[in-house]
């Protein structure tokens, strides 16, 4: 109960201490008001009783000064005011502040213990513009106290033009990102401010004097230390990291793309995205491989969003929507995107080999060597930094490897499929994994075919039989090295067999049919010479492929003939449609031969000298398209050599005697008085 | 020649005292409000010729007064306001609702001058 009283009873003592305080500084302020405003507007020059009461006024005000309690208030009053008058006025009021000899007041604070009284001077001197206080203020720059030190600082740098460089020079402790901007503020505030040159500063030992110096560069637009704040790049410190890549985007340094891509295996996920920013903003079509490498390797998904972001802001439109798109456009988007792609990674790679053509070391190879490198000022060791960056390396292939594994988001198959397909063709995949990829899928199949029971397995093989298809090739190869059954080995030998012999190729034909190519029941991929044409990239081997069509083409061959006479490529396309309407005439006109015949017809390569002269007609023609080509590109691809070596068919130019596959002269002439013997008995008969 | 009256509404005494002393100095009849309330009591007395209003006082503040000196009053006496944050949303409002200028602080006492005659100039040739 006393104790309450009691605590009541200070509370309201003290409350009515500061309430009576605060009324007689208003009272006092009042009085002093139109004094202040005397002596700050009075010009000397008005009439005589004016000038009297100002000397008056003069003589009062220096008695008042004696008094302790007085100065203060007038310093409150002059301190105040100052905030709200700028121009004359403001010139005036300091020169009040001095006249008064209140300044000296203010020396007298910084001597003391207490640390708000010293700031208080610090402040009250600086506000004054008391550039005479300044070598008193900058001692206080390391002060152990950091209001104080904080408030030195601001002092310092806003005193003198010459402030900001002593303090980046002596201060030894860490600048709060307030603290800077409160400083930056000062610098613009400051009339007549010509700033040095922040480069010096990034060499300092303390790393907030370095970060703020590069801010400071880029607030005033210094780009004349290019090398230095690439090298910064490779600072241990986020920030500076961050800063110095804020930099060097905003100064277009385009000599820092290679050590930035260098650095960024080692870097933290926020400075990756910032280094993806700056790719993505200095950066030009040859980074789309390198992005697209970050995007497939990288474990962060921000990162990984970063790289396509950045792919699309280096070339509009690359990476398109692909997630949940109706699986009926599919196969269209994936078309269009790997055809862009694999058309940007190429130009990439071009220009790529180019630099390393001209003597520059390529991107990968200087990795290791451009880390290793030291920054000797922050006293980096060589050797922490290297073992660094292995643990790092290691966390971070570790941590990919269980992102494969747990991977947060869903990849779509045509994402992946995509991914694949491009890593393949481009070769971006590193070789280890592809080696962990590629055995699994063999293993996986093995594994399984291992797990079958015998009825399974007859299953399988029945399953195979049907569908007698040449990708299966491969697969008939796996089980056949598995399958310890003799019947099940026998029978897969014997799919092999079928499906690696050339006569499996090419089935007789048993009865005269009727084609009508808008009939056509089969489709243009049944075709054995389908696979064969989507692998013959240039119009050569196509045009070659289509004259073997006459040739040795079924009725299968009619609906793909059929497709390419509508291909967009007119030489093609007037080929094939030559082609199908031998290949119907053959068929229509041709008595059902027997087996041996047929086989003889069908490695025949030319049926007459109209066909082939025509054939060459149209292959002079393509190869005159493809201008600049040498003698070597116009011999048949190595990828159809296995035309000759499976199905004995030679290319029909004549230049080529060396390579000459076909049959003797002998066996064609046989062959020809046979067919006229045999065409003009069925004409007569 | 008859004494322009200024109505000064400015919550702080001190500059309230030395803009009063710089524009009698000048020849102007100054009279002095700290807060929103004042200003309507004494724009119900009389209307002066012009006002330097603070945005920031206590009960109305100059953005309120504006209003309400342009839609109560109907007064077409020219508004000058002072404020210490140059808050752009508030100045627009306020230029919106009909003040004819605006100074930000520290404002400079010649200044302030040369807007005040401007503005009744203005207001004598309109």
């Amino acid at each position: 109960m006393v104790l309450g009283t009691l605590y009541f009873f200070f509370i309201f003592f003290f409350k009515r201490k500061i309430s009576l305080n605060f009324q007689k500084l208003s009272v006092k302020k009042k009085e002093l008001a139109p004094i202040i405003s005397n002596f700050l507007f009075h010009d000397g020059e008005g009439p005589v009783e004016e000038q009297k009461g100002y000397i008056q006024l003069k003589i009062e005000i220096r008695d008042a000064l004696k008094n302790h309690a007085f100065r203060k208030i007038l310093s409150e009053i002059l301190l105040d005011l100052e905030k709200d008058v700028s121009g004359e006025t403001r010139k005036k009021l300091h020169r009040l502040y001095d006249e008064l000899g209140l300044h000296l007041d203010a020396y007298r604070k910084l001597k003391s213990w207490r640390w708000e009284v010293v700031s208080q001077g610090i402040l009250e001197l600086t506000q004054m513009q008391r550039v005479d206080a300044y070598p008193f203020i900058t001692k206080f720059l390391n002060d152990r106290r950091s209001a104080i030190r904080k408030q030195a600082e601001i002092s310092t740098v806003s005193l003198r033009p010459e402030g900001i460089s002593h303090f980046l020079d002596t201060t030894r402790y860490g600048i709060s990102e307030w603290q800077q901007l409160k400083i930056m503020e000062e610098l613009r505030d400051m009339e007549n401010f010509r700033p040095p040159r922040f480069a010096t500063w990034l060499i300092s030992r303390n790393r907030d004097v370095v970060l703020f110096a590069l801010r400071l560069m880029r607030h005033y637009n210094q780009n004349n230390a290019e090398k230095s704040i690439i090298e910064l790049i490779k600072h241990k410190d986020d920030h500076i990291k961050s800063e110095a890549i804020c930099c060097i985007k905003e100064f277009c340094m385009l000599k820092a793309l290679k050590p930035l891509k260098a650095v960024f295996r080692s870097c933290s996920e926020m400075v990756k995205i910032e280094i993806l920013d700056a790719i993505a903003t200095l950066g030009s079509e040859s980074e789309i491989e390198f992005l697209l490498k970050v995007e497939k390797q990288e474990s962060s998904f921000m990162v990984r969003t970063k790289a396509l972001t950045a792919i699309n802001d280096l070339v509009p439109d690359t990476i398109i929507p692909t997630k949940d798109i109706m699986s009926k456009f599919k196969k269209d988007a994936k078309d269009r995107l790997d055809k862009k792609l694999k058309g940007l990674v190429k130009k990439a790679k071009e220009e790529n080999n180019a630099v390393e053509d001209s003597g520059e070391a390529p991107i990968e190879n200087s990795i290791d060597d451009e880390l290793l490198a030291d920054i000797e000022v922050f006293e980096i060791d060589p050797l922490t930094i290297s073992i660094e960056e292995e643990e790092q390396e290691e966390n971070d292939e570790k941590s990919m490897a269980l992102d494969h594994d747990k991977t947060d988001f869903e990849i779509g198959p045509i994402e992946q499929g995509l991914d694949d397909a491009i890593n393949t063709q481009l070769g971006l995949v590193n070789a280890e994994v592809e080696e962990e990829q590629k055995p699994q899928g063999e293993n996986d199949l093995k594994e399984e075919y291992q797990k079958m029971s015998p009825p399974e397995r007859e299953m399988l093989i029945d399953t195979l039989e049907v569908s007698n298809s040449d990708r299966d090739i491969p697969v008939l190869e796996d089980l056949i090295e598995q399958e310890e059954s003799s019947e099940s080995g026998f029978r897969i030998f014997k799919m092999l067999k079928n499906l690696k012999s050339p006569s499996k190729e090419i089935p007789p034909v048993e009865e005269e049919p009727f084609y009508d190519s808008k009939e056509l029941l089969v489709e243009a991929n049944d075709s054995i010479f389908f696979p064969l044409f989507e692998y013959a990239t240039d119009q050569v081997s196509r045009m070659a492929l289509l004259k073997e069509m006459v040739s040795v083409g079924d009725e299968r061959d009619l609906a793909m003939l059929e497709e390419l006479s509508q291909d967009g490529d007119p030489k093609l396309a007037k080929q094939a449609k030559y082609a199908k309407e031998k290949l119907l005439e053959k068929l229509t006109s041709e008595e059902p031969l027997s087996e041996e015949d047929h086989e003889q017809s069908t490695i025949r390569p030319v049926t007459n000298e109209k066909e082939e002269s025509h054939s060459k007609e149209l292959e002079d023609m393509a190869l005159a398209d493809e201008s600049g080509e040498s003698e070597e590109d116009r011999l048949m691809p190595m990828e159809l050599c296995f035309l000759h070596d499976e199905f004995g068919i030679g290319p029909s130019r004549k230049e080529d005697d060396e390579l000459n596959f076909e049959l003797a002269d002998e066996f064609f002439l046989h062959q020809d008085s046979t067919f006229s013997e045999q065409k003009e008995t069925k004409k007569n008969g | 020649m008859k004494e322009r009256k200024i109505l000064l509404a400015e919550d702080d005494e001190m500059l309230a005292s030395l803009l009063q002393f710089w524009l009698e100095k000048e020849g102007y009849e100054v009279g002095i409000v700290s807060n929103g309330l004042e200003v309507r009591q004494s724009l119900e007395k009389a209307l002066p010729d012009i006002i330097i209003s603070d945005i920031m006082m206590p009960y109305f503040s100059g953005i309120e007064v504006v209003g309400h000196i342009r839609n109560d009053l109907k007064a077409n006496l020219p508004i000058i306001l002072i404020s210490s944050a140059s808050n752009d949303e508030n100045i627009l409002n306020a230029f919106e609702l009909g003040a004819n200028d605006f100074l930000s602080k520290p404002i400079s006492p010649s200044e302030l001058l040369v807007r005040v005659s401007r503005a009744l100039k203005a207001v004598n040739t309109s």
